[in-house]
């Protein structure tokens, strides 16, 4: 664990530098403590460990204590303070007298950090609306996206009625570009509008079909990069959100692409698991000095700073995946190649 | 008094025989129509305010497709059972029904026609309280601008899933106000697949005749129309 693993008051959450203001109006300078000691003590790491479990006020073994607590699903510590009502330790007891500018009341923090989380729903809510607003704009931009999508596969069609991907490559690129396109407004509109991982799937659908055809929309990108994109295994069908689900698959075959090595592979793969459930995987290869946060779930979690991801494309498909009842999990595998192997994957239940 | 016994074993026999008559239910059965017969037997209504070139892309493949620009004029053949699949657009249409546009005119034809299967068509963000109403009453989406042979494709899946026996069923207790599950439902179930192996509609129609029509009169006879249409010859057990 590192220390940036965290987003730790009152230094980092403030942007920078700036010190943690409390309700009161009292402020607490960031705790250089903390950030001297966090990896390099067993028992510090212990301490910050234990936060995985719980939450709220937990002392730590220097005499300081820390106040665990989650924003929008990222963990996030106040740390290196003293709180009043005290604890109790004999540490804290110590720590105390030398470190007097530490001090603080629980109730302070505690309003604070409610403050703090209704900020971030408002914000949310904000972002929504904006982005609302922008769609409708974008509506426009869809239309001629959507006359440029048929187009193309008319006109490829009439090229080649039995087979239309086979034709002028510039062609079939130009057209996959735009149905990618499509795509990518589909998790726009799921951005504006969460609401929609809230209706129950009722849509019976061939999923080895949908994600065939996602790949084959997605084969010219990986193509850039000298990848192979294959798909493989069972036919099964499942109950889904015709509107969401096809997003699930998009955000994985894509980011399989993104973050995978160059002139690797990614492998998409059903399999029927029993009569009742089968296993969708999307694997990629990874050079081995990939570094995958702990939660690739949470938002803005990979947001990467050298690729032009955003960082709610994961944590919409879990949203996806918990509509469908099921969790997308990863696994990494090391192997003795170039490169590593990272495999995203879920369960469903037949239809 | 031997031939007694053999008389009664006999007749317990047949009385037997006759309580296990086998006639499948309905939610026992699935279709399995070939495509030509789905195109032949499928009516569809695009109803978009503007004009939709995929409708002649599916009359090009053999099915019948109409739009109608506004939503205003159609209620009334829906109600008659006259389609079997909606592909519902939400902005500029079904003024004449509410403030909602689409999901006015949506809760309208739900209303007329419950089992009728509408496709949401809209590439607008709507607001929260409007797109889940709006994707909760359709009974699925087609994604405005994806591709043509996708949008056929999705299409016909729709038109399979409204043809299924046990929907199409579902429809004509709805329209009957007959609870699902009840005895009622169960012994009506009995008569009318009994006509229908026969092949005989007004035998079924007839089997109804005594009921209350909750709708429409015309809606459940075009239901019977369909599921005799569609043939038990295309339906099969499921596994």
């Amino acid at each position: 664990m590192k220390y940036s693993d965290f987003v730790m008051f009152p230094n980092v959450v403030l942007n920078g530098n700036e010190p943690f203001h409390l309700a009161s109006g009292k402020s607490i300078e960031p705790s250089q403590f903390c950030k001297k000691h966090f990896g390099k003590d067993q028992s510090c790491i212990k301490h910050y460990n234990s936060s995985i479990e719980k939450s709220g006020w937990i002392p730590c073994p220097f005499g300081y204590s820390s106040y665990f607590f989650e924003i929008d699903g990222v963990k996030c510590a106040v740390t290196g303070v003293i709180p009043f009502p005290r604890i109790g330790t004999s540490e804290e007891r110590l720590r105390a007298k030398i470190s007097k500018e530490q001090k603080v009341t629980r109730t302070a923090v505690e309003t604070s950090i409610r403050a703090l989380n209704d900020l971030n729903v408002s914000d949310k809510e904000k972002v929504g609306r904006e982005l609302s607003r922008n769609m409708a704009a974008l509506h426009e931009v869809r239309k001629y996206n959507r006359n440029l999508v048929q187009t193309l596969e008319r006109y490829c069609k009439s090229l080649n009625p039995q087979d239309p991907d086979r034709v002028a490559p510039e062609l079939v690129r130009a057209w996959k570009l735009a149905e990618l396109m499509s795509y990518q407004f589909e998790i726009l509109s799921l951005i504006a509008d969460e609401n929609l991982v809230r209706i129950p799937p009722k849509t019976k659908s061939d999923v080895y079909k949908m994600l065939d055809k996602c790949i084959r929309v997605f084969r010219p990108i990986a193509s850039d990069k000298g990848m192979r994109l294959d798909i493989s295994g069972d036919t099964a069908y499942a109950i889904v959100s015709d509107k969401t689900f096809p997003m699930m698959a998009t955000v994985l075959i894509e980011n399989a692409i993104k973050y995978g090595a160059k002139d690797g592979r990614v492998d998409v793969n059903m399999k029927i698991i029993n009569q009742n459930k089968f296993r969708v995987s999307v694997t990629n290869d990874i050079t081995k000095e990939t570094i995958l946060p702990k939660n690739p779930f949470l938002r803005g979690a990979r947001g990467s700073d050298d690729k032009d991801g955003t960082g709610v494309g994961l944590y919409l498909a879990q949203m996806v995946a918990k509509q469908h009842r099921t969790k997308i999990e990863f696994e990494v595998i090391e192997t003795i190649k170039d490169f590593n192997r990272i495999t995203f994957s879920f369960v469903l239940d037949q239809a | 008094m031997s031939w007694i016994k053999v008389f009664w074993k006999k007749f317990a026999r047949a009385i037997d025989a006759f309580k296990q008559e086998e006639i499948p239910e309905f939610s026992s059965l699935k279709q399995n129509i070939s495509r030509d017969k789905l195109k032949r037997n499928s009516r569809i209504l695009f109803i978009d305010d503007e004009k939709i070139e995929l409708v002649e892309d599916l009359k090009k493949e053999g099915f019948s497709a109409d739009q109608d620009f506004s939503g205003n004029d159609s209620l009334v053949n829906i109600e008659r059972g006259m389609f079997d699949l909606v592909v519902l657009d939400f902005k500029g249409v079904g003024k004449k029904y509410g403030g909602d546009d689409g999901l006015s005119l949506l809760r309208s034809i739900k209303r007329v026609n419950p089992s009728l299967y509408v496709l949401a068509y809209t590439s607008q963000n709507l607001s929260p309280a409007q797109s889940s109403e709006f994707y909760t009453l359709c009974d699925g989406t087609l994604i405005k601008d994806i591709g043509v042979a996708d949008s056929i494709q999705r299409i016909e899946d729709a038109l399979r899933e409204a043809a299924e026996p046990k929907r199409i069923w579902q429809g004509i207790l709805k329209g009957m106000g007959v609870e699902e599950n009840s005895e009622r439902a169960k012994e009506l179930e009995k008569k009318i697949m009994k006509a229908i192996l026969n092949n005989k509609k007004e035998e079924a129609l007839a089997c109804l005749g005594e009921e209350k029509l909750g709708f429409d009169g015309s809606l459940i006879s075009s239901l019977i129309e369909k599921l005799i249409s569609l043939g038990l010859d295309h339906l099969v057990k499921q596994a």
